[in-house]
């Protein structure tokens, strides 16, 4: 049974607050961390439902994380979990490139900055309640 | 001898008091901005929280709460520190959320900033403040409903000799004035440059400059042009196509010219035509060539490229695009 854990990784505190700040009140564990190192500690501690990367740098470090997640997070699904780790990435860049090799690495959502409070609650609500991506029971 | 001595002595308690002050000074300008980023990050999850209590009812979110209190009490020297500081971290919070969201109604935020007179407040601070620190304040006001006595201001700053302080005064008056952006921008003594026209497209995105680009895209000001040219980017308005064009007909100014047709070729539009091949004879060397490069990373093809520019020029170009495309045989053929 997967637990509904959020993770925000954002080195930049303030946006991380913001962001916890919008998605509370799920029922979730909300934890944010600052490096990736923070980041694949509490990933090792439990398999979470939802990953949301706010610090992306497209071919420089952030498919890395995005490639290294997806690994970590499917080699889980096979083996203990049921329930697959969708990520999401919410930042100012709005190019193609970026939003092309992003997806092609593996995330399940790609947001920009400005964002609209309900319509990220939606998704995340939904993710959170295992509505989408779902391959197993709670 | 011993007046040496005394004279080293002095000396040398003067350096240690000056290095105790400076590594107090140090340590409390540390904790104050941490005690700084707490309370930012307090009111940040506390605005959000009245917002999601008051739209969705039935979540209760848990978070810390604050008694926002009376922003209107008398205080000590000291508590009016606090209170200023306090005053600024809401300043701050309310910045981040109006500047990271869209679509959020407004009444909750502007209440607080009334309520807490933020307004008074960072006018009081903005005078004597450094040039950074006004550039932060004016940031913060661009997010608050501001007074026309407020906008008078800081409109002075719109003439300032730092680009960076007349461009976050811009975008406060910009925000506080909405309908009279055209207007504003217009008239301004200075050009916009890529960074400023940015700043104001962030405006757009958060919905609150109605701006229609079509009268801007027909306007013989260089700085609507800019800001029209720069919408059509932005959001992708394939059917201003037939403005562009005319504006590369028209104009003389280059960095215009440049930007229709960089935006001309991010829509995908055919870059043939008289007027455009006019304007590339006349561009520097180095302008020709980082556009034909930007035109084969934007997917156009050898043939439409060889009807603008020259073998020279495509030499490094056809390498690019015959590696490009060998990449992609392998890749099928795997």
């Amino acid at each position: 049974m997967c637990r509904k854990l959020v993770i925000i990784y954002s080195p930049n505190d303030t946006a991380g607050a913001l962001i916890e700040a919008m998605i509370a009140g799920f029922g979730a564990e909300i934890i944010r961390v600052g490096s990736v190192e923070e980041l694949l500690g509490v990933i090792r501690l439990g398999i979470p439902r939802l990953i949301i990367i706010l610090d992306i740098a497209p071919l420089i470090n952030g498919l890395d994380i995005v490639t290294l997640l997806r690994k970590i997070t499917t080699k889980a699904l096979h083996s203990t979990s049921h329930i697959r780790s969708a990520i999401y990435v919410i930042t100012w860049q709005q190019d193609e490139q970026s939003v092309l090799s992003l997806l092609e690495s593996g995330i399940d959502q790609y947001l920009t900055f400005p964002i609209c409070i309900d319509r990220l609650r939606n998704k995340v609500y939904e993710q959170i309640l295992g509505r989408r991506d779902n391959y197993g029971d709670d | 001898m011993t007046d040496t001595i005394y004279i080293y002595i002095i000396m040398a308690l003067l350096v240690g008091a000056a290095y105790g002050i400076a590594i107090r000074k140090t340590i409390r300008h540390q904790s104050n901005s941490l005690c700084y980023n707490i309370l930012t990050k307090q009111h940040i999850k506390q605005i959000v929280s009245e917002y999601i209590c008051n739209h969705y009812p039935q979540y209760q979110t848990k978070g810390i709460h604050i008694n926002w209190g009376d922003g209107n009490k008398n205080h000590t020297s000291r508590d009016q520190t606090e209170s200023e500081s306090e005053r600024m971290a809401i300043a701050k919070a309310i910045y981040e959320v109006m500047a990271h969201t869209y679509s959020t109604p407004t009444d909750t935020i502007q209440k607080l900033a009334k309520d807490y007179k933020i307004e008074e407040f960072l006018l009081s601070k903005l005078r004597w403040a450094s040039v950074t620190k006004k550039i932060e304040i004016l940031n913060y006001m661009s997010t608050i409903s501001i007074s026309h006595i407020t906008i008078g201001v800081i409109s002075r700053y719109l003439s300032s000799r730092n680009r960076h302080l007349r461009i976050a005064a811009l975008i406060a008056i910009l925000a506080a004035s909405p309908t009279k952006a055209i207007s504003i921008i217009a008239n301004l003594c200075f050009e916009l440059r890529p960074y400023d026209i940015s700043r104001i497209i962030s405006l757009l995105r958060r919905g609150i400059l109605p701006i229609a680009y079509e009268p801007l895209l027909t306007s013989d000001n260089h700085n609507l042009l800019r800001l029209g040219i720069a919408i059509v980017r932005n959001f992708e308005i394939g059917i201003a196509d037939k403005h562009l064009y005319n504006i590369i007909a028209r104009t003389t100014n280059q960095s215009i010219v440049r930007e229709a047709i960089y935006t001309l070729a991010l829509l995908g539009r055919p870059l043939g035509r008289q007027p455009i091949r006019r304007q590339l004879t006349i561009m520097p060397d180095h302008s020709r060539r980082e556009l034909c490069l930007h035109l084969c990373r934007e997917g156009y093809s050898l043939a439409s490229l060889q009807a603008l520019f020259s073998e020279s020029e495509l030499l490094y170009t056809k390498d690019l695009i015959n590696s490009y495309k060998r990449d992609l045989a392998c890749w099928y053929s795997n």
